[in-house]
């Protein structure tokens, strides 16, 4: 019995990887070792205007995600009614963040992995990346006020107005960067990406209202292999079950009992159709790419990004936002659930609120990395499986594993929110 | 004319003039509460002590200007002196920063304190949210008035309620001060404490303290 793996680099948050081969059947675990962190626990009994703020805070890089999924689901429960320009405002403050995680993830975590790093001097990538992020942290900065914890999603829209000026200049400096994000994508689409063969599993994504990567109310989970589900969000505990392991602090997904996966590939798989026009040249490289690779989740991130510096601009130049009302929201009531969806960096992200006179009595959340951890052990399986058998070192299956997990982006403090305790 | 050595700079100033006339030549600034022109220089407040090649310390506002005296106006002891000064002044100063004409960038006790590491000033004084766009005026739990401010109150400014992320102040009359603001503006306490345990703890931050003195002060002002 062999065993490789060890703790895995450039990843947000802390995790290990395992793949011991029984001498024939190979086992893969995605131990991640990320302390838990109760935050469904520390939601209960708390006033719904105050759950955002927590929610906000699960995560740093995709703050916003977790705070907007947290705001809706709230408006959800206290059937809180946004004007229709302010939730494409918010859809494109998701949206820019979203670029920004991505650009992060591929010029820092995912392509070292292809390009190899040489010296101290940071690569074209990395530079281009650098500006991107910069136009993006800047748009976010006029969009959502603070960009960590954002200090404007409030539950009933925004807590202060976007000027027209303000819109504008935030359109302008997104646009600046996509030339930058169409020679990325170029040298993503480039990079020597290993293949796995990925086992029936569905891929899962929100279904937009809109063009791409807007708010959706429905989930769609589409497979090959497995067929084709489609059922709304509130429903999610039918077809989402989550489930304890032994070895991790992240729970694991499965979706009507298979491996699922989320994120980029998912979404681009789905509906990257619509996207083609916006990325002009540059479209060609994304349908050439095989997205039934699931390596090639990071050819989706640059195609995302892209998409995103092209689009979200026209969207802040046509918004006509109403003066800021901030809803009422009193401690007081019966009981009430809500539930959101919101398609965060790495994947659909749900929050789930259950209130009692107006404080939380229950809190559900579903983490894009959660849903994907069986799926990075069931890849890792094959691959290793693919490798043993084809006399590859181990040294070399070390390194396409570990690969293999940064494709996912995965992002450790998130999936580790909560264990069930007994009894609670 | 006399010629001082401000910092290591040396300027020319007429014999007997303050000081501080030699450190503005010097294109450096000494920070005063109680100078007015002409018209108050008494040297009361003791904030623009300076100190001499000698160690000793001279209020620069009167002290007047010898040939070859050597002055620092940033020293280690200048400093603790300093904020011990301002921690005297802000000890009877009446901090109701929320009803305060100063506030939102314009107090002067704000900057100082920042500059001379003094807490106590609660967020208000540097929030732009005034009168009717207060947060607690329309009724909102703002933890303003009881969080130390310094982080450049982002949150009010977005139209978003304090969270108290530099902690809570501890002293009773602001506290009590809160209190009376939060009740007449009809802002229940229960929501206030409530505000308070989401990034507040019973453990070091005194959070028991506060709920006790903003309970209390309720209860008096609403009698």
């Amino acid at each position: 019995m062999t065993r490789v793996g060890g703790s895995i680099e450039r990843v947000f948050g802390h995790a290990e990887l395992e793949v011991v081969d029984y001498g024939g059947r190979v086992g893969v675990r995605f131990k991640v070792t990320h302390g838990a962190r109760f935050i469904e626990l520390c939601m209960r009994g708390r006033r719904a205007c105050d759950v955002p703020y927590i929610a906000s805070r699960i995560c740093g890089a995709c703050s916003i995600a977790h705070c907007l999924a947290a705001v809706r689901a709230l408006e959800n429960a206290l059937d809180v009614r946004v004007d229709e320009d302010v939730e494409a405002l918010r859809d494109a403050v998701n949206a820019v963040q979203v670029a920004q995680n991505h650009v992060v993830h591929l010029a820092f975590l995912a392509m070292p992995d292809y390009g190899g790093v040489k010296g101290l001097k940071p690569s074209e990538t990395v530079r281009r990346a650098l500006r991107i992020n910069s136009a993006c942290l800047k748009a976010l900065n006029i969009l959502a006020g603070r960009i960590v914890n954002p200090t404007t999603l409030a539950i009933g829209g925004l807590s202060r107005r976007v000027s027209r000026d303000a819109l504008l200049k935030a359109a302008d400096t997104l646009l600046s960067a996509a030339g930058d994000a169409e020679t990325l994508l170029a040298s993503v689409a480039e990079a020597p990406l290993p293949r796995v063969r990925e086992p029936p599993s569905y891929g899962v994504c929100l279904k937009p209202v809109g063009e791409y990567l807007t708010r959706g109310y429905e989930v769609v989970a589409s497979s090959g292999a497995l067929g084709r589900l489609e059922f709304g969000v509130r429903l999610y505990r039918n077809y989402i079950r989550e489930f304890e392991v032994p070895y991790s602090n992240s729970k694991h997904v499965l979706v009507n009992g298979s491996p699922a996966f989320t994120g980029p590939r998912a979404r681009l798989s789905a509906y990257g159709g619509r996207i083609l026009e916006r990325l002009g040249r540059a479209a060609e490289l994304v349908e050439g790419a095989d997205l039934s690779n699931p390596f090639t989740n990071i050819v989706a991130e640059a195609a995302e990004a892209l998409y995103v510096l092209r689009y979200v601009p026209e969207v802040l130049k046509e918004v006509d936002l109403p003066p800021p009302k901030a809803a009422d929201v009193a401690a007081e009531g019966g009981r009430a659930a809500g539930v959101a969806g919101v398609e965060a960096p790495r994947g659909i992200l749900i929050h789930a609120y259950v209130l009692k006179g107006g404080r939380v009595e229950h809190a559900d959340i579903v983490t894009p990395t959660e849903v994907n951890a069986r799926h990075i052990e069931a890849c890792g399986e094959l691959l290793a499986t693919d490798a043993l058998g084809g006399g590859d070192g181990l040294e070399e299956l070390e390194r396409l594993e570990e690969a293999l997990v940064r494709s996912y982006d995965p992002c450790l403090p998130c999936a580790v929110h909560v264990i069930r305790l007994r009894g609670v | 004319m006399v010629r001082v050595i401000i910092d290591g700079k040396p300027v020319e100033v007429s014999e007997g003039d303050p000081l501080i006339e030699a450190v503005r030549r010097a294109g450096g600034c000494v920070p005063t509460l109680c100078l007015f022109g002409n018209m108050y220089r008494e040297a009361s407040c003791r904030l623009c002590l300076v100190e001499l090649r000698n160690g000793r310390l001279v209020p620069a506002c009167a002290y007047p200007a010898s040939d070859g005296l050597e002055v620092r106006t940033e020293t280690p002891k200048v400093f603790r002196v300093r904020r011990a000064v301002l921690e005297f002044v802000l000890a009877t100063h009446r901090m109701k920063c929320w009803e305060c004409p100063r506030k939102g960038g314009h107090c002067l006790l704000l900057d100082l304190s920042r500059r001379y590491w003094v807490d106590g000033i609660p967020v208000c004084s540097s929030c732009p949210l005034h009168g009717e766009d207060c947060l607690v005026v329309k009724g909102v739990p703002c933890l303003g008035p009881l969080t130390l401010a310094g982080c450049g109150r982002p949150c009010p400014a977005d139209g978003s309620p304090c969270l108290g992320c530099r902690g809570p102040t501890l002293r009773r009359d602001v506290i009590e001060g809160a209190a009376e603001f939060y009740v007449r503006n009809g802002v229940s306490i229960d929501d206030v404490i409530d505000a308070a345990t989401l990034f507040w703890s019973g453990l070091g931050e005194g959070l028991g303290f506060i709920e006790g003195v903003l309970k209390e002060a309720a209860r008096r002002w609403r009698a």
